[in-house]
């Protein structure tokens, strides 16, 4: 054999182990997809922290050979992203971003208000509306058809928080993680966008006027025993919402206590920051050709989208009756904010109610419904989770 | 169809999960209200000592005031300052006073 012949077979082999032979038409869309995901998050600034991430992850998925989420197989190990998305799949991660997000939040507003709470119950109508249009679907698109699971994790999206999403869907359709957290997180960024045609067009000018009265200033021993309690009692009524909602409240435990500052900084900072990273780049990750190159994922995007319009509508609605129920106290503008996506849908509440009333500052009312919509999508993730979960 | 008969008792279920766990939480919440009742009154005597003063220390044309409430207000304001810039009440005016919101909470320097 020749110098030549054996420099061929040299390349060739090599050839057949670059990732360009096993590239297909499906990477390369995806590829694509993850490029424009990146676009978005950096030029447009659309949630970057964590699409980022995840259209990195898109992208790792997506390059053919590299095995990065590749199973332990042949007493191999596996991929470095597989291994990281044991995290999300086994409900890790989305609890200790709840940590740092409970260190984080001052439940104040809720606690000086608590009628203010029912309208974070109401705006989770979303959620159920979007699972039921996810189940109709097939009735009128007979080429998508969602199970009850995979219904359930598409209604979420309207809880309009990322973690609670993750979580729920990681337990019970774990194939529809990407295009889901893909829509949860973009329809988040998109709030200030999708919330003030619907605000607008089913309040009245009078109502959008309505100043509040200031709220009640909150001692320190409410704001500590607030997280004990919310945690005893929703673990008690609903088990299955405990580790979201515990971790929530243990992180808010740790802000309002005063005593563990180093504790605080750690869980908002370092730590919901590592996890950040970690879960944003494996949930991406899942993405791969066949998970999202799917007629689903068209249908997923849609549904998210009704959700989160359907949710911030029932908010509002609900901020209508709660403003005839109480003599026109109660600027129903604040409803919107409790479909979560804190702190965003409650800065939407505020700037809303400023164009019609430059003087109206309703942010502390709308905080309100808008930290009691985390704990709203996530006691409706645990009644999903227990009703579909296993 | 039997599917979305499921899914509509799931939706009644959900909501009315949600909707009666944040109601039990916001009678509970009441409750914080009615301990905390006695301290945020005194907290309520507290604030109404906290008002923002513009003062425009020179002689110059009274600003009718309103109220008598305000004019009380306006007294007790003049006299305050009068008495830390160590001078008399008569050589300050009250221009303006306007009362602090919940505007300047801390909640404006939370970045997330």
């Amino acid at each position: 054999m020749s110098f030549i012949n054996i420099l061929m077979e040299t390349l060739k082999d090599l050839m057949v182990t670059s990732g360009f032979a096993g590239l297909t038409f499906s990477h390369v869309l995806m590829i694509g997809i993850s490029l424009i995901l990146m676009y978005l998050a950096i030029e447009k600034e659309y949630e970057p922290l964590l699409l980022l991430p995840i259209s990195f992850g898109m992208l790792l998925t997506n390059l053919p050979l590299a095995g990065l989420m590749a199973e332990p197989a042949n007493g191999e190990v596996g991929g470095i992203l597989y291994y990281l998305y044991q995290g999300v799949k086994l409900g890790i991660f989305p609890p200790l971003i709840f940590l740092g997000v409970g260190a984080m939040t001052d439940f104040g507003p809720l606690i000086a208000n608590p009628r203010s709470i029912l309208l974070g119950a109401a705006a989770q109508f979303g959620i159920f509306f979007a699972f039921l249009g996810a189940l109709g679907l097939k009735y009128i698109v007979p080429f998508i058809n969602f199970t009850g699971a995979e219904a359930a994790s598409i209604g979420i999206i309207g809880g309009a928080d990322g973690p609670t999403a993750i979580y729920l869907t990681s337990k019970l359709a774990p194939h529809l993680l990407g295009p889901i957290a893909v829509a949860a997180y973009s329809y988040m960024a998109l709030v200030p966008i999708i919330q003030p045609p619907i605000m607008r067009a089913l309040t009245t000018k009078e109502e959008r006027m309505v100043k509040m009265e200031q709220l009640r200033p909150v001692s320190k021993t409410e704001k500590i025993l607030f997280p004990i309690i919310v945690t005893i009692l929703v673990s008690l009524i609903l088990p299955s919402a405990a580790p979201l909602v515990g971790m929530l409240m243990l992180g808010n435990l740790f802000r309002e206590s005063g005593v563990v500052g180093k504790l605080v900084d750690t869980a908002s900072n370092a730590l919901m920051y590592i996890i950040t990273i970690f879960l944003g780049t494996t949930v991406g990750a899942t993405a791969s050709a066949e998970n999202f190159l799917n007629p689903k994922t068209l249908g997923i995007i849609a549904l998210g989208l009704v959700a989160f319009s359907i949710g911030t509508a029932a908010g509002v609605l609900f901020g209508k009756i709660m403003y005839k129920t109480s003599g026109g106290k109660v600027n129903p503008l604040i409803g919107s904010a409790g479909v979560s996506a804190v702190p965003m849908a409650a800065r939407v509440s505020q700037k809303v109610g400023k164009e019609e009333n430059p003087t109206n500052f309703l942010l502390m009312h709308a905080m309100g419904p808008n930290v009691a919509g985390v704990i709203g999508s996530a006691v409706a993730a645990g009644v999903l989770l227990s009703i579909f979960g296993s | 169809m039997g599917e979305i008969i499921h899914g509509l008792i799931v939706t009644v279920i959900g909501m009315g999960i949600t909707f009666l766990v944040l109601i039990i939480l916001s009678y509970v919440l009441d409750l914080f209200r009615i301990l905390a009742e006695g301290p945020s009154k005194k907290e309520d005597d507290l604030a109404e000592h906290v008002e923002e003063i513009n003062p425009i220390i020179e002689d110059s044309n009274v600003e009718d005031t309103s109220s008598g409430d305000d004019l009380e207000l306006v007294a007790a304001i003049t006299a305050a300052i009068a008495a830390s810039m160590d001078t008399t009440a008569d050589r300050l005016v009250v221009r303006s006073f306007r009362r602090i919101g919940t505007k300047t909470s801390k909640w404006n320097n939370l970045l997330y």
